[in-house]
């Protein structure tokens, strides 16, 4: 079946399968919810069914993947290539970590109502069509069906004024800029008379690049840039992250991330390899730009929910410096990363999430203090959540960032990787102080900290988490093959696609 | 580590005859005392009662070490070797071209200092064995005094320059031990650290030496240098070479700029004084110059600021002696004009008559040191025994001592005619030859008719501060109180013992290099042929004609005894007020009782300011301020602020955001558009 | 011996077990019972030292390239392999950590009152760390290793540290971070530029080093980055403001295993990598100018610093500035001597500053405090103490005859030619380096008893004993044979001098003793 010819239905069904698959499923739980929706049991049972969405998803993924699934002729609507697949995994396996994190959650802060889950699958259906879009139209159904679930998402904690606040600036602003990115697509259409990437590449690489198409591109990037929340386009993303409930917050800086930052990489790979010199100098000083005020930001939060917040903004800018290079090894590296540090947020995310109390959400750094010696467990977790996070030595975001510096330098770009270094440099400055007040103050009171509880959902979560951080910080071999290649299948079929790889 | 096996390589193969037993032992005489010091720390540190065990070890290994010493010598006197002996122990530091054995020279120059070492050294060890006898650290003393005899032994039977400097630091290392062995007296811990810190300065220069040696000669051992020197090195190099070695020397030869630590070594026990302070440590500069001799010989410049210094030296020291209060400090700075002397006789090129001066100086000076113990131990005892709290060393508190001391002062006579040049005594023979070589070189070199004169005056003064010495200390009427007088007695046998020894040599040492008009024939200075010849071949010592040498003697004489009488006169001229009751010395004589402050403006010109600049500016300015506070925390507090700008932006207000938005996306579009 | 070890392979598994052998002593440590953490760690550290021994004769002094190597494909997408070995250069770094971990553990025997677990833990994951560095050959392997120990010593000064602990803690490790990121993009930089040339993208150390002349053109940059990551590490001044802090305030055996170990890795870096890969560059006059200016004002700036420092530990940490300033002065000179002198220097200031510090380690344990006016008269009451002080000063002044001559007169002999002012002023820190420990010495152990507490103070006991008597042997031995040592390390010096003396211009190139010495032998 390693040959799809998405011309017949059947072949687009099979194409289609993860999505298929959890969409009905998301189906089959909102009426599953509709009849069961009063007891916390209910809530749990909605989660529960929705994990297992989830890996059916994930088998279907599955089969497609190791299948070999490949399309013949003529590129289509969605991709069928080891980057979507690559993508797509990413996309599940955080879906049905924040599950995992949200079960206990949402029954601790008496966020009960079942839909929860059901917004999550259904975002993560819009991630996944996101993710593999290969024509513009469904680049822009799959956002806007993950953007609308994830507003919802943002705003669910109804009790708390922020929350709905921030769902609701997140809400208006995001339409502002979905406009602009469907403006963009628009004039892309106008100038090339394709929405399929492939073919707009091939266009645009026949004739020298037309005004209306650079319009285009320019508006592309300002709405991707609102999604991956780079600088200045980011200013949503610290009120809505504080906002949303924890989990969420987790599942938006990984899951939105992750989705969005593949389809920016398709497109400017397949669809814009050509206009490199128009797009590379925005994406070097947006990167920039996200680097240095993530850093120096999150320096200056007390809140531990709002520093992990701004330090995702300054991870966002990393991987632009992987997308500046352009080339497979950038998209690989980029494909790596996000697997990096989706892992790494989201176990920071969930600890914080079994840390906080009930009712009162934000947590301050210094709560933290003599964490070590009251729940040693989910300080040492935390510790090497935050070391992966800060790039270092034996773990699995040093892997990541070494990747991204080696696909920056290898086209001769060293001013990127050396701002990253210097961020990661800024980054020890608010991440060291955690660690530091965790192992090396004593506690408050002797009651400090005896609020933390994991459900073992979570706990498996995180100890899974952990785990992957420290294997594939030293034996990174697997998923560095599997990003190398599914980097090199990008865009197949497509001409000139792949300037400069090595 | 196993030792290499003792190999002896002799140097010019061409020679038949090698070494003879003694030779190949040489090394003896260094690990005894390295034994005696191990057995006597050992002891000090686990049973520092064991007095009888440390009494027979301490003196013994020394004693051992002069047979060695004495056996050396005559094998070398049976055939005396043309080029030195070299006993090879095992490799120290070969690097690349770079090849130092720790290895040891034997030859007619090492011979004397290995006699005068071990046998002033045994006397002194002996007579330690009396005067140190209460003190609760006695076997920390002689693990410390037989540590300087390894050291001083090394020093002057070290093959090459390095292997001198261990010796070099390391008996400026036991000096520091010993001038500070009382040491929880701060003035004592003080002396010591001036006395390491002024040889520091020293070894600086000789350090510099060493290099300019290595990159002009390419070699650091004494056979190897003196064999290429002649080829190998520009009068100019010469010159920086060896002025660099002076200033070692002057450090550790107490000789200005850097005699300033020798007087308060005084600090010390008097044994020590004599040993290190006297007769054999502060000879060492002596020994460089003559060992180096053909290196001043290529640099007259070098020569001639010897001399110079020397003789400054020998007045200016001898003028301090003369309104010194403090028996051990008249003596220790007759102790730097002295060595002056030596300076000025190795600067003339006269080394062999240094050297002379050497052994003489080390014979009498000794005696003074050790007779002056016995004094400073009688009065100690007498106010011991009465609870006085008077200064047992202050000689205002002493006179007429010679009825309670004959034997000392009997002694001590003797010795004060050797320094003052009276004859037939050692000094006498010595200082004199010195003088007469000066004025000799003075007829090609007129400077040295100053330096000659710088001498003469040097001598005269010497007499005048010994006479007085003699007279406050031992005559006139008693200054010593009622109560304490019962109290006074001569030192012991084991004490007196070494004294009478010194004494004897004190009066015949002149034999070992009788000039002929004395009926001799100069043996020490044909001894030393072999060693000094290379450079005398350059500049060959200038004869004087008999009339003017015997002019010359009798104006010595004539002066010396003139001094003396000055000197006793003086003293017992005007009643001499108990220190107690002395009032503080006015003018003139203030200013030399002070040392004409030399210590002083050397603390406001260097100490203080060098502390003031690294606490204040260095470590407050520089560290603190500008790196730590400026550069490392700035930052982080400028990036901290930097932040919590960013965090203002996030006001909450959606039409800032929409506005930061537009102006992201005018800007984007503008370049995508450029 | 040496056949022996040849027959069980040594050489094959040594540098293995070594790394291997404290990771699982730590995992041992965290399982055992609290009261027995240090005894295990003894026995590990013991067993460590040991095994170690064997490369004392296994080493190949004739051998100018590495021994002992083993290579295993690590990551081969990005050329990066388990790559180890050892020459003249890191034998006795590697041997000199070793022989400290025993010392380190009964060192701190009493010292650690709580949390021994996770202290002797992390003291055994540290000297993974430290011999990594030291072994590793692949850039990436070097770097982790570079890196990862800085996590024990973060957490050890930070929990176990004394005062200003936490400060001190952030500011090492921030210091230190913000060095060696930059040598990441470096490193990473050299491969891909060798890589887009050659085809062949590998970490290997004599891959970079046998194509460096690729990197000529970006040397500049590259050669900044590293040198700035080895020169925190050094301390080369002006840097060096986190050593005192860390020093001062991590607990004993941090502060032995800082001035043994970690000051040394900046140095060994410069000899390893800055230089040989950026030769042209890093001896280039403008360069080798900055350095050996910088290098100079370190030794007397560290000398005056320490001379004022009130707290007898930071007068030891400054003087380290001054003694690594001897190391940096003696590698740019490039004469056999001048970087024999260096390695010697390394091993001796590793040998006396850490018996410094366990020292004063002691006279804190005794009085809590490190204030030298709080003391006085010491010696008095502890005289093993006090001699045991006494002999190590002396030997960190580089008196003849002890273990910090031969280096410190190495580094200015061989420097002279190259430098000759440089070399006189560097000189002066002989009569400096005197002053500073002997003023200390004697405000310590010398002057009356001020305190009564001072007057009973207790004097070493056997297990302090057993810490010291090694240390004071070394030094001694050192100083009277260093022949041994030399021989050992004289292969790599010479390589490494013929590897850049190409590289120094005839002007500067050292004015060659050897002609004359040929002649005259």
């Amino acid at each position: 079946m390693n040959a799809l010819d998405l011309r017949t239905p059947l072949g687009v069904s099979v194409a289609l399968l993860p999505e298929i698959l959890l969409s009905t499923w998301a189906m089959i739980v909102l009426l599953v919810v509709a009849w069961r929706h009063e007891r916390p049991e209910d809530s749990y049972l909605a989660g529960w069914l929705s994990f297992v969405g989830l890996l059916l998803a994930g088998g279907g993924l599955a089969i497609l993947w190791l299948g070999g699934a490949a399309p013949v002729g003529v590129p289509h609507m969605i991709a069928l290539d080891g980057f979507r697949f690559g993508a797509d995994a990413v996309i599940l396996l955080v879906a049905a970590a924040t599950i995992l994190l949200s079960l206990r959650y949402v029954d601790r802060q008496r966020l009960l109502a079942p839909e929860y889950y059901v917004l999550i699958l259904l975002a993560t259906v819009g991630m996944l069509f996101l993710a593999g879009a290969e024509d513009l139209i469904v680049l822009f159904l799959g956002l806007e069906l993950m953007s609308v679930a994830v507003y919802v998402l943002a705003g669910f904690d109804r009790f708390r004024r922020s929350s709905a606040e921030a769902a609701l600036k997140y809400f208006l602003i995001g339409a502002f800029a979905s406009a602009f990115l469907l403006y963009g697509i628009a004039l892309v259409y106008g100038a090339t008379g394709e929405t399929n990437l492939v073919r707009i590449g091939e266009r645009l690489a026949a004739a020298p690049l037309s005004l209306l198409a650079a319009l285009g591109l320019g508006l592309l990037l300002i709405g991707f840039g609102f999604k991956v929340a780079a600088v200045p386009f980011h200013m949503w993303a610290p009120d809505v992250y504080d906002g949303a409930p924890t989990p969420i917050t987790g599942f938006m800086a990984t899951g939105v991330k992750t989705a969005a930052f593949a389809a920016l990489v398709r497109v400017l790979l397949e669809g814009f390899p050509t206009a490199s010199a128009l797009w590379q100098p925005i994406i070097a000083a947006l990167a920039i730009a996200t680097i240095v005020l993530g850093n120096t930001v999150a320096l200056a939060q007390r809140s531990l929910k709002r520093m992990l917040a701004y330090s995702s903004i300054a991870h966002a800018g990393y991987v632009l410096v992987a997308v500046w290079a352009g080339t497979t090894l950038g998209a690989g590296a980029v494909s790596f990363y996000l697997l990096a540090y989706s892992v790494t947020t989201l176990a920071s995310f969930g600890i914080l999430a079994s840390i906080e109390h009930v009712g009162s959400r934000t947590v301050l750094v210094d709560d933290l203090e003599g964490l070590y010696s009251v729940r040693p467990g989910a300080a040492l977790a935390l510790s090497i959540c935050l070391l992966s996070l800060l790039g270092f030595p034996g773990t699995f975001g040093f892997i990541g960032k070494w990747y991204l510096i080696a696909a920056a330098v290898s086209e001769g770009q060293y001013i990127l990787p050396v701002v990253l270094a210097l961020g990661s440099l800024v980054s020890a400055g608010y991440y060291l102080p955690v660690i530091m007040v965790m192992t090396m103050k004593p506690t408050r009171t002797p009651e400090d900290h005896r609020q933390v509880s994991f459900s073992w959902a979570a706990r498996a979560a995180v100890a899974i988490a952990v785990a992957m951080i420290l294997v594939f910080g030293i034996w990174p071999t697997g998923p560095l093959a599997t990003a190398l290649k599914s980097a090199e299948t990008l865009g197949r079929g497509t001409p000139a696609v792949l300037t400069g790889q090595k | 580590m196993t030792l290499p096996l003792l190999a002896v390589q002799v140097v010019d193969e061409a020679r038949a005859a090698g070494p003879g037993p003694a030779v190949r032992l040489a090394w003896l005489a260094i690990a005894l005392p390295l034994l005696g010091f191990i057995v006597n720390g050992w002891l000090a540190m686990v049973r520092p009662r064991a007095r009888v065990l440390v009494s027979l070890i301490g003196p013994g290994v020394l004693l051992a070490a002069f047979v060695v010493a004495v056996a050396i010598f005559l094998e070398l006197r049976a055939s005396p070797p043309e080029a030195p002996f070299i006993v090879s122990l095992w490799p120290w530091i070969h690097v690349g071209e770079l090849r130092i054995d720790l290895a040891l020279q034997i030859d007619q120059l090492a011979a004397v200092m290995l006699l005068v070492v071990t046998g002033v050294g045994s006397l002194i060890h002996l007579y330690s064995v009396g005067y140190m006898g209460e003190d609760p650290g006695y076997a920390r003393y002689f693990a410390y005094l037989n540590l300087f005899i390894v050291f001083m032994l090394v020093l002057v039977l070290g093959s090459s320059f390095p292997v001198l400097f261990i010796g070099w630091e390391g008996v400026g290392l036991c000096s520091y031990l010993l001038i500070g062995f009382w040491f929880n007296d701060k003035a004592n811990a003080d002396a010591g650290k001036k006395a390491f810190l002024a040889n520091r300065v020293g070894d600086f220069g000789f350090l510099i030496a060493m290099f300019l040696l290595w990159q002009t000669v390419g070699s650091l051992d004494f056979v190897t240098v003196f064999s290429r020197a002649p080829g190998a090195l520009t009068t100019g190099a010469a010159t920086w070479i060896t002025l660099f070695l002076l200033l070692g020397c002057t450090g550790k030869s107490a000789q200005i700029p850097l005699y300033v630590w020798l007087p308060d070594a005084m600090a010390g026990p008097t044994p020590v004084s004599a040993l290190i302070h006297a007769a054999t440590m502060v000879t060492a500069g002596v020994y460089l110059v003559a060992r180096t001799s053909l290196l001043f010989a290529m640099a007259p410049l070098s020569g001639e600021v010897t001399a110079g210094i020397g003789a400054l030296t020998a007045l200016f020291a001898a003028t301090i002696g003369l309104r010194q209060y403090d028996i051990k400090r008249v003596l220790a700075y007759s102790t730097i004009s002295q060595l002056g002397y030596m300076f000025l006789g190795v600067g003339v090129g006269a080394y062999s008559a240094g050297l002379f001066h050497l052994v003489t100086h080390a014979f009498f000076k000794a005696l003074l040191f050790l007779g002056s113990g016995s004094v400073i131990q009688a009065m100690h005892h007498a106010y011991h025994a009465t609870h006085s709290q008077e200064d047992a060393q202050d000689m205002r508190n002493m006179g007429g001592l010679k009825r309670w001391l004959p034997v000392t002062c009997g002694l001590m006579w003797i010795a004060t005619l050797a320094i003052a040049g009276v004859p037939p005594f050692a000094g006498f023979f010595s200082k004199d030859e010195i003088l007469a070589a000066a004025f000799a070189r003075g007829a090609e070199q007129p400077v040295y008719y100053l330096f000659y004169g710088l001498g003469l005056v040097a001598a005269f003064v010497t007499a005048v501060y010994m006479g007085r010495l003699m007279a406050m200390t031992f005559h006139g009427e008693s200054r010593v109180g009622e109560a304490e007088r019962p109290h006074l007695r001569d030192a012991p046998a084991i004490m007196t013992g070494p004294l009478l020894v010194l004494g004897l040599l004190t009066i015949v040492g002149g034999a070992i290099n009788l000039p002929e008009f004395a009926g001799g024939h100069e043996a020490l200075e044909h001894w030393l042929e072999p060693v000094t010849r290379a450079a005398t071949s350059l500049h060959p010592i200038v004869r004087l004609a008999g009339t003017t040498e015997k002019g010359l003697i009798g104006a010595a004489v004539a002066i010396g005894v003139l001094g003396l009488w000055v000197g006793f006169r003086a003293a017992l001229g005007r009643p001499i007020l108990p220190a107690r009751e002395a009032p503080p010395d006015t003018g003139l004589a203030r200013l030399v009782y002070r040392k004409y402050y030399v210590d002083e403006i050397y603390g406001a010109l260097i100490v203080r300011p060098l502390v003031w600049l690294s606490e204040k500016v260095l470590w407050r300015a520089v560290d603190q301020a500008l790196v730590d506070g400026v550069l490392v925390n700035g930052g982080v507090v400028g990036s901290r602020w930097l932040g919590r700008l960013g965090s203002r932006l996030q006001s909450g207000q959606l039409g800032l955001y929409v506005l930061l938005f537009l102006v992201g996306a005018i800007w984007v579009l503008h370049t995508i558009l450029r | 011996m040496t056949a022996l070890l040849a027959s069980i392979g040594y050489d094959r598994w040594i540098l293995q077990v070594l790394l291997v052998v404290p990771l699982i002593g730590m995992a041992m440590v965290i399982v055992s019972p609290k009261e027995w953490a240090r005894v295990v760690a003894l026995v590990v550290a013991l067993f460590e030292f040991v095994v170690s021994l064997g490369i004392w004769w296994a080493f190949d002094p004739a051998k100018p390239g590495l021994q002992f190597v083993t290579r295993i494909e690590w990551l081969p997408q990005f050329g990066v392999s388990y790559y180890v070995g050892l020459d003249g250069l890191s034998v006795f770094m590697v041997l000199l950590s070793t022989a400290m971990m025993p010392l380190l553990v009964w060192g701190s025997w009493n010292q650690i009152e709580f949390k021994q677990r996770g202290f002797y833990a992390l003291l055994l994951a540290l000297k993974t760390g430290m011999l990594g560095v030291f072994v590793g050959m692949d850039l990436f392997l070097f770097y982790c290793f570079w890196e990862l120990l800085l996590i024990p010593m973060y957490f050890i000064v930070g929990i176990w540290g004394s005062g200003n602990r936490l400060y001190a803690a952030e500011k090492f490790f921030i210091y230190t971070f913000s060095g060696s990121l930059l040598m990441l993009v470096a490193i990473i930089a050299s491969v891909w530029i060798i890589g887009s040339e050659t085809g062949t993208y590998s970490f290997a150390y004599d891959h970079i080093l046998a194509q460096k002349d690729l990197l000529t053109p970006q040397a500049p940059w590259l050669f900044t980055a590293f040198a700035l990551a080895f020169a925190v590490k050094v301390p080369v001044f002006p840097f060096h403001t986190w050593l005192p802090d860390a020093h001062g305030e991590a607990p004993t055996a941090g502060s032995v295993d800082l001035a043994v170990i970690l000051l040394k890795m900046g140095t060994y870096g410069f000899l390893r990598f800055a230089i040989p890969f950026f030769p042209a560059f890093a001896l280039s006059p403008a360069v080798s100018g900055l350095v050996v200016i910088l290098a100079v004002t370190g030794i007397v700036y560290g000398a005056l610093v320490s001379l004022v420092q009130p707290d007898l530990k930071r007068v030891v940490a400054y003087s380290s500035v001054s003694h690594l300033g001897f190391v940096m002065l003696g590698i740019w000179a490039a004469t056999v001597q001048s970087v024999q002198g260096a390695i010697m220097v390394m091993i001796a200031h590793g040998i006396s500053t850490g018996a410094l510090f366990f020292l004063v380690g002691m006279l804190y344990e005794r009085r809590h405090t490190r204030m030298i006016a709080d003391f006085g008269g010491v010696a008095r009451a502890a005289p093993l103490l006090a001699t045991a002080f006494a002999v190590t000063a002396f030997a960190s002044i580089g008196l003849p005859g002890l273990n910090g001559f031969v280096g410190e007169f190495l580094v200015l002999l061989g420097s002279f030619g190259r430098f000759p002012v440089a070399t006189l002023i560097a000189t002066t820190a002989v009569i400096f380096a005197a002053a500073y420990l002997l003023w200390a010495v004697q405000r310590v152990f010398f002057n009356p008893v001020s305190d009564p507490a001072n007057a009973g103070i207790r004097d070493l006991d056997s297990r302090e004993l057993a810490v010291l008597v090694p240390l004071v042997a070394a030094m001694i031995w050192m100083g009277l044979y260093p022949n041994p040592l030399l021989r050992r390390t004289e292969a790599a010096s010479r390589h490494y001098v013929e590897l850049v003396r190409p590289h120094l211009e005839p002007s500067q190139a050292p004015v060659a003793a050897a002609p004359i010495a040929e002649s005259g032998r």
